[in-house]
């Protein structure tokens, strides 16, 4: 475990030195935008290449599933796609992108710690976007507050279902009286990985100038049994710049204390197009053997561009309350770099 | 007069056989479609036998495509029908000419746009007609090589083709070199 800190921390180190080295032309600052100048770079070459790589997996990974799901009367003739393309492919810019967060954060509670985050979700065109593929390091059924992807925050109970990751194949399977339906097959890793299905129904509307969305999720996982998870999301647009989201999330599942309940409201101000500030308040309670409350906790999460619109610097000082230290005042703050890889 | 004109209806009527007057697909317009022999780079032919037909399902070469993958990828695009023809060199599939029926210029449009962007090695052309319009693409193979010689021909071929059935070039991407 300490081996992997020290090699993300080295790695993080690394990429910022990068930083650096390009930004040091400037004094500090990033360079007059020269877009040729730019695509030379080590640094751009590499996202290039990434990018393609995510791009060509996800392409022919798109293809070998159209090959399974399509009846063989229906199939391609190889022959002809071979000079003139598939026809069946309306659309080319599938939504290829990956995102991988590096960072590090300090908590008074747990100290120092290295974090690695990624996820992802893809179009797959050539099942008509029935089909995404969809991959994280984060379990967000079993996680009330999922809003704070940090599995430190969560109840005792909860951080025994710590994830190592899950990809699964979700498919769009309809619309009736305005509830989408989605279903997901797939994988979680635990680091073993253990099959799960999960099958959600959403209810978006709209009142005045607010948006609501009503979700509800049944999953199933090999190891853990059955779970329901309840959440209703309310967004409010106050001006372009300035929104408010509240999430509402119950989680019953055969590992939880009973029914566990989480509660965000979550404050964003764009201060241009992809600078962003803003305020997260959170709490979380378990309703068995007694309903108590677990934990309360704020986040000023702070996220700007610093390089190429591609890679993101976040910045989150915050407090947690937590009850099993008291409801002593913990103060924290994370520091981390989000690369963003596939078509931009 | 008008004793004159039913005797040519009749004249007609018993001349052209009644099931090639209803005939929605007439077989002569795969032939009018396809690059003759005087237009082809030297050494390529269309292709006749069974074997390399049957791999596009084609019952005739140049022919309309019975494939129901490319009909179904083609109706909702507003793509009514389409023609294929295959041309051979030393034994293989060198290059393809696939032209598809459009009623709608919108749709054509649109499709033409989408297919540009596949950065294959493909010519497009455009024969308007009173109320509808044919998109003709000939392509070659990506899988095999192209000697710059062949790509100059390919470019000559281009002209007479265009010119033979007064055609706007769309775009030409077969007679560029290989990078």
């Amino acid at each position: 475990m300490q081996s992997r800190q020290l090699f993300l921390i080295r790695l993080w180190i690394s990429v910022h030195f990068t930083h650096a080295a390009i930004f040091a032309e400037g004094n500090g600052h990033p360079p007059p935008v020269d877009k040729e100048a730019v695509s030379k770079n080590i640094v751009d070459r590499t996202h290039e290449s990434v990018s393609g790589y995510i791009i060509e997996t996800v392409d022919g990974f798109d293809q070998n599933l159209d090959r399974l799901l399509t009846p063989e009367e229906m199939e391609r003739n190889r022959t002809f796609d071979r000079f003139f393309g598939d026809r069946s492919l309306e659309k080319l810019d599938s939504r290829a992108q990956v995102r991988v967060g590096i960072g590090a954060e300090w908590s008074r509670i747990d100290g120092f710690d290295v974090d690695l985050k990624f996820s992802g979700k893809v179009d797959l065109p050539r099942t008509e976007k029935r089909l995404k593929f969809v991959f994280n390091n984060l379990n967000e059924d079993e996680n009330t507050l999922a809003e704070f992807k940090k599995k430190d925050s969560l109840s005792p109970a909860l951080q025994e279902n710590d994830p190592g990751g899950s990809a699964s194949i979700q498919a769009a399977l309809g619309e009736i009286f305005n509830i989408k339906f989605t279903a997901d097959a797939g994988l979680d890793f635990n680091p073993e990985p253990v099959p799960t299905f999960k099958f959600t129904g959403r209810i978006p509307w709209r009142w005045g100038e607010t948006d609501y969305r009503f979700s509800q999720r049944v999953f199933w996982a090999s190891d853990d049994g059955f779970g329901e998870k309840t959440s209703l999301e309310v967004t409010r647009f106050l001006s372009e710049q300035f929104f408010i989201k509240s999430e509402t999330v119950g989680i019953w599942s055969e590992t939880s204390e009973g029914v566990d309940l989480g509660q965000t409201l979550f404050m964003r101000y764009l201060l241009n197009k992809e600078t962003s500030m803003g305020m997260i308040l959170g709490a979380q309670a378990h309703t068995e053997p007694n309903f108590a409350m677990d934990l309360y906790l704020i986040r000023f999460p702070f996220r700007k561009p610093i390089y190429d619109h591609w890679i993101y610097l976040v910045v989150e000082p915050g407090i947690d309350f937590p009850d099993d230290h008291n409801w002593e005042l913990s103060p924290l703050i994370s520091l981390k770099t989000e690369f963003y890889f596939g078509r931009m | 007069m008008v004793f004159v004109l039913v005797l040519l209806w009749i004249v007609v009527d018993r001349t052209i056989p009644q099931a090639q007057r209803f005939e929605v697909f007439p077989p002569s317009i795969p032939e009018e479609l396809s690059i003759r022999e005087e237009e082809l780079p030297l050494g390529y032919a269309l292709i006749q036998d069974e074997a390399s037909l049957q791999k596009l399902s084609l019952e005739r070469n140049p022919g309309y495509l019975t494939l129901p993958a490319e009909h179904a990828a083609l109706a909702p695009r507003g793509g009514l029908c389409s023609i294929a023809g295959m041309y051979e060199h030393e034994d293989h599939i060198r290059l393809m000419l696939n032209a598809v029926y459009f009623r709608d210029a919108d749709h054509c449009k649109e499709f033409v746009e989408i297919e540009s962007q596949k950065g294959l090695h493909m010519a497009a052309f455009r024969k308007k007609l009173s109320r509808s319009e044919w998109i003709i693409f000939i392509a070659s193979d990506p899988e095999q090589s192209y000697s710059e010689r062949e790509r100059e021909a390919f470019g000559v071929m281009i002209e007479k083709y265009q010119r033979r059935l007064k055609l706007d070039l769309l775009f030409d991407e077969l007679s560029a070199p290989e990078l």
